[in-house]
């Protein structure tokens, strides 16, 4: 008796934690050392991502070049930003890029696996070619293609020249037509391997 | 007995060596300085401190000459140059768009007034360097000019063509040239042709009062007489109708727009492919070493001599010094890089003009190439108005990259270019 009364009465720490809460700390507590793995890498996102963004959200509410008392200036930078048609064009070339590259990397991509799971000959080293260009740094990319677009000396001008299509030959990163459709196939070029 | 007299000898005789040694070592202070490598002004310093550290033993500059990759002329004010264990000096560009006015005004820089009393230097350049508080900050060591055009005197004499004088003859050889399967002139496009093309057109299109009004009348505190002067107005349109003939003429190189890269600029011109390259003077005595041709030059666009007095540096290249604990024995080195000793110690390892005023022409032509000593004759001249690029703020300079861009590039008229800047003009007044 004096035992059935012992466990029947509530215990000093129940009184205060509802089963609910209890049935989620649970759970919480024996999936503590999962939780532990994960905090690595939020602690990172957190810390190199999510901070920056914060502040740069806070910065952008005032008038601030990192030296003397930043002003608050509330939401005129993002006003200027508005009103400033290099914004729009800019904003609308991103646009344009994004999808375009999407889809060509995508559709691309596609047409190489279709081709190296078709076991096409030489498709094992189609296979490290498509790759090759997703390795290299953007760098290195940008360097080589302003090269090979080149209007005067350039690799893709000079072979049009001499396969007899120098009616083709253009000013690839100087033209207003052309400068925007030129990235995106570079952009094309170097990540298609990796769809 | 013997042998421990002689341990103990032996170790005094050490002591006293190494006290001797080290002595003076210890006695050596040591200080940071910063440039940009790979430029000019890189080499100028390399040269200048290394004439500084042989004369002066006891005190010792570390330089260390920083890349521009991740943009150092941009950050350095808010992160190395603000940091606690930042360079003691650097070299600079004392103007706004670097922050120059933003170190002053948080109190990073040391007066240099002193320094200026050990030298002469133009008018010009001490007003450009006197801040309002009545100090100077910063010490320029060479002079620029930013228009100069370098020829294949090779394709020039085969086509028998002589250097223009006027923007009618230029064009002409611009055609001549183009028929010959020659580009007629490459220039970077970024800095060249929507920067310091425009900063050129802009000292041979306004009067010298109109320029120097240009330079300031966007600022909410110019004067009325400034703000007389617009971009909408006659002179300014004319500037980029001369952008518009420059593309429409034929005379900028082929794909023009998409030269991005000074080296692919430079290449055009070396391999003989260009007639032409444009660029500062600062290329000056190195590009006229090509072993493949002989390379001539002129100024460009023309000059007019009613455009022109003593009003200033062309680019406010400078020596600071930081407020630090090391602040006076900074300044001692920069009063030396700024003496006669050490402004020729810079133009020698540089091949650049100095600052300094009163070191003679025959004193330069000993050690200048003939085309930097004559440019330096023609500052003492014409006078070296401050350029467009180091007088306005950043955003304004960009919304003028922008607008030449535009006109070069056929998206807007003239008009509508004079019109866009007044705009951005009455913006940064109202703001």
């Amino acid at each position: 008796m004096t035992s059935s009364a012992q466990t029947d009465a509530p215990h000093p720490s129940a009184a205060s934690t509802s089963p609910s809460r209890q049935h989620r700390a649970r759970p919480f507590r024996d999936n503590l050392h999962w939780y532990l793995f994960l905090a690595p890498a939020l602690i990172l996102l957190l810390g190199f991502m999510g901070f920056p963004l914060y502040r740069s959200l806070e910065l952008s509410l005032y008038e601030w070049k990192g030296l003397l008392p930043r002003q608050w200036v509330g939401l005129e930078n993002f006003e200027r930003l508005f009103r400033d048609k290099y914004f729009w064009g800019a904003l609308s070339h991103t646009v344009i890029f994004a999808i375009a590259a999407t889809v060509g990397t995508v559709g691309v991509g596609f047409l190489l696996a279709l081709a190296i799971s078709r076991r096409v000959p030489l498709h094992g080293l189609y296979r490290f070619a498509f790759y090759l260009p997703v390795m290299l740094p953007m760098t290195v990319v940008a360097a080589l293609w302003a090269r090979i677009y080149e209007p005067n000396f350039g690799l893709l001008n000079t072979v049009l020249n001499s396969i007899g299509l120098g009616f083709l030959a253009q000013p690839w990163l100087g033209s207003l037509d052309l400068a925007l459709p030129s990235i995106i196939a570079v952009c094309i070029w170097q990540y298609a391997g990796f769809r | 007995m013997t042998s421990r007299l002689t341990a103990v000898r032996v170790s005094l005789a050490a002591l006293l060596t190494a006290s001797l040694l080290l002595g003076p070592a210890m006695a050596q202070e040591r200080l940071r300085m910063t440039v940009l490598g790979g430029v000019g002004a890189g080499d100028g310093t390399v040269g200048a401190i290394k004439a500084w550290n042989e004369k002066h033993p006891e005190l010792q500059v570390d330089l260390e000459l920083q890349s521009d990759e991740l943009n150092w002329q941009a950050t350095a004010p808010t992160t190395m140059f603000a940091a606690a264990d930042g360079p003691d000096l650097s070299w600079w560009w004392c103007s706004p768009s670097f922050q120059y006015k933003e170190m002053i005004a948080a109190n990073m820089l040391a007066p240099l007034d002193d320094v200026y009393q050990a030298g002469t230097y133009p008018d010009g350049t001490i007003a450009y360097f006197t801040e309002p508080d009545g100090h100077k900050y910063g010490v320029n060591t060479d002079v620029v000019w930013t228009p100069y055009v370098y020829y294949n005197k090779k394709i020039f004499a085969d086509l028998g063509l002589d250097p223009p004088k006027t923007w009618d003859e230029l064009y002409a050889i611009a055609d001549k040239v183009r028929g010959a399967g020659f580009q007629p002139m490459v220039t970077l496009y970024d800095y060249g042709m929507v920067n310091h093309l425009p900063d050129g057109l802009m000292m041979r299109t306004w009067s010298q009062e109109q320029y120097n009004a240009m330079l300031r009348n966007w600022s909410p505190e110019s004067t009325e007489a400034e703000r007389a002067f617009k971009w909408t107005d006659a002179d300014s349109v004319r500037l980029f109708q001369y952008l518009k003939d420059i593309a429409d003429k034929g005379l900028a190189a082929d794909g023009f727009a998409g030269i991005i890269d000074d080296e692919v600029a430079r290449s055009l011109f070396t391999s003989g492919k260009a007639a032409m390259y444009q660029t500062g003077s600062w290329g000056g005595a190195g590009m006229l070493d090509q072993d493949q041709f002989e390379v001539g030059y002129f100024y460009y666009p023309p000059i007019r001599d009613d455009a022109y007095g003593a009003v200033g540096s062309w680019v406010p290249n400078c020596f600071i010094a930081f407020n630090r604990p090391n602040a006076e024995n900074a300044k001692k080195v920069i009063a030396f890089l700024a003496s006669a000793e050490g402004a020729e110690a810079y133009a020698k390892a540089s091949g650049l003009t100095v600052g300094r005023a009163d070191i003679p022409l025959e004193t330069l032509s000993t050690f200048l190439k003939p085309m930097v000593a004559q440019f330096a004759a023609d500052v003492g001249k014409m006078g070296s108005p401050a350029l467009y690029e180091s007088s306005v703020p950043s955003d304004i300079l960009n919304t003028l990259k922008r607008t030449a861009g535009e006109v070069l590039t056929g998206v807007i008229t003239p008009e509508a270019a004079g019109q866009q800047m007044e705009d951005a003009y009455e913006e940064a007044r109202n703001r």
